[in-house]
């Protein structure tokens, strides 16, 4: 049984987001999974999501089916992983390791 | 105790009532349901309601799982009749297809040697928004190694609706659940299409192979689901044994609940149990039938939602009170 203990957060500048949700979809994860929108240095935007995941899933990103055109994409993907991570501190990690923002909360208190 | 606000839904919040002890009325929230009553109750401590996948594939059976789609109780979850015709006599298939009904009454689909693609086809009208479930048995292949029945779309004009996979190279009886969408690029919407695309390694299977499927069944499951079709914003089921609930990330995870849109405008009446916390029932209105359970998915680490309720009519005191009390059960108070 998959154990779905790893917090990953996934980051993707603005140009190659629909490249990387297309991808995502392809594999059978649904649409539009990378959506929060995310301010960079000098006004750059990427684009953002977290997801507990299985092993199976990392493995996946680390060798991926050939094919398709997302090779580029997929280059470009940031991830982040913390097994049995807090899922809030691993985003507020990442997003600053990379110097992003976000800005405009879409976690309500 | 102090009153303290919380965001319910979209442009909805309530205060915290004072815990009401009354004695419970009603076992379940389905209890709550009138005929002709509408609205939505999501029990997380009812067995069977939750899967994995946005379709109904794989049931959540361990804490930490994702979820992807709760049963709305509201209705019944009483199976609708089966509209898959009873047979395989209607089906058709792909020019490579050579399609035969088998002794058993299982429909064998074997490739032929054009090449092209291998797929069966069979038209079944469904309304849109209906929730429908799917049951297939797929029972023999030609090749363990190579064949398999690699998926279950179900299409209307060539676009998939509630499109799935993953049958793969498994025999077995598969179930799924999902709602009919609106068909794309101007399809038909009384022409659903369940099509069972027979490939090899996501590639063209060999001439001669062959897999077959029997106890094919279609029927609507009425009720208003909760559902995320995106992986990334599944919240996880929890429990302490006792207590039975789901919790977002606290970045982006959601489930969604369409209601009918008869239930824009009237006086709804709202009820959520997050664990740990009083309950809170309101009367409210809403002004998008879109229902986002986001925000109390990801109120607090330790917090999610054990039960979620939503009726088109005002309660009554005496259900008011039970309703709340149930709430509160389902909260660990």
């Amino acid at each position: 049984m998959s154990q779905y203990n790893l917090s990953v957060v996934l980051l993707i500048p603005a140009a190659h987001r629909d490249a990387i949700n297309a991808y995502a979809e392809s594999r059978g994860w649904g649409p539009n999974n990378l959506s929060i929108e995310l301010t960079g240095t000098g006004g750059a935007v990427w684009y953002g999501c977290h997801t507990w995941a299985a092993p199976e899933f990392l493995a996946e990103l680390a060798s991926p089916p050939s094919g398709g055109g997302y090779e580029a994409a997929l280059a470009e993907l940031v991830t982040s992983v913390v097994q049995d991570g807090d899922p809030r501190a691993n985003w507020a990690a990442t997003l600053s390791e990379y110097g992003l923002t976000q800005p405009q909360s879409e976690v309500r208190p | 105790m102090p009153d303290f606000e919380v965001v319910l839904i979209d442009g909805l919040s309530a205060k915290f009532g004072p815990h009401v002890s009354n004695p419970v009325a009603y076992f379940a929230f389905a209890d709550f349901f009138l005929p002709g009553d509408q609205g939505v109750a999501l029990d997380m401590t009812s067995a069977g309601v939750m899967f994995q996948e946005y379709y109904g594939l794989t049931p959540v059976t361990a804490a930490n799982q994702p979820v992807g789609l709760v049963l709305d109780e509201s209705q019944g979850m009483v199976l609708g009749a089966d509209q898959s015709g009873g047979d395989f006599s209607g089906w058709t298939g792909t020019a490579n297809a050579i399609l035969e009904v088998r002794p058993d009454g299982a429909l064998r689909i074997t490739a032929g040697e054009s090449g092209g693609e291998v797929y069966a086809v069979k038209n079944i009208s469904y309304m849109v928004g209906e929730w429908i479930r799917v049951d297939v048995e797929l029972s023999a292949r030609s090749d363990a190694a190579n064949n398999a029945l690699d998926q279950s779309y179900f299409v209307s004009d060539g676009n998939y609706l509630g499109g799935v996979g993953g049958f793969r190279n498994s025999l077995g009886v598969y179930s799924y659940l999902f709602k009919c969408q609106a068909p794309l690029n101007g399809g038909s919407a009384d022409s659903m299409h369940a099509r069972f695309d027979f490939l090899k390694d996501y590639g063209a299977p060999s001439p001669g192979d062959w897999i077959e499927i029997k106890n094919f069944r279609v029927s609507e499951l009425p009720g208003n689901h909760a559902s995320i079709t995106t992986a990334s914003l599944r919240p996880q089921y929890k429990t302490d044994g006792t207590l039975h609930w789901l919790e977002g990330d606290g970045v982006d995870d959601d489930l969604i609940v369409t209601l009918p849109a008869s239930m824009v405008g009237p006086t709804l009446t709202i009820g959520v149990a997050l664990k740990g916390l009083p309950a809170v029932v309101m009367q409210d209105t809403i002004t998008d039938p879109v229902m986002h359970l986001g925000p109390q998915l990801n109120f607090n680490p330790g917090v999610g939602v054990a039960a979620y309720f939503i009726i088109d009519r005002a309660l009554s005191t005496d259900e008011t009170a039970a309703l709340q009390a149930l709430l509160n059960a389902r909260a660990g108070l």
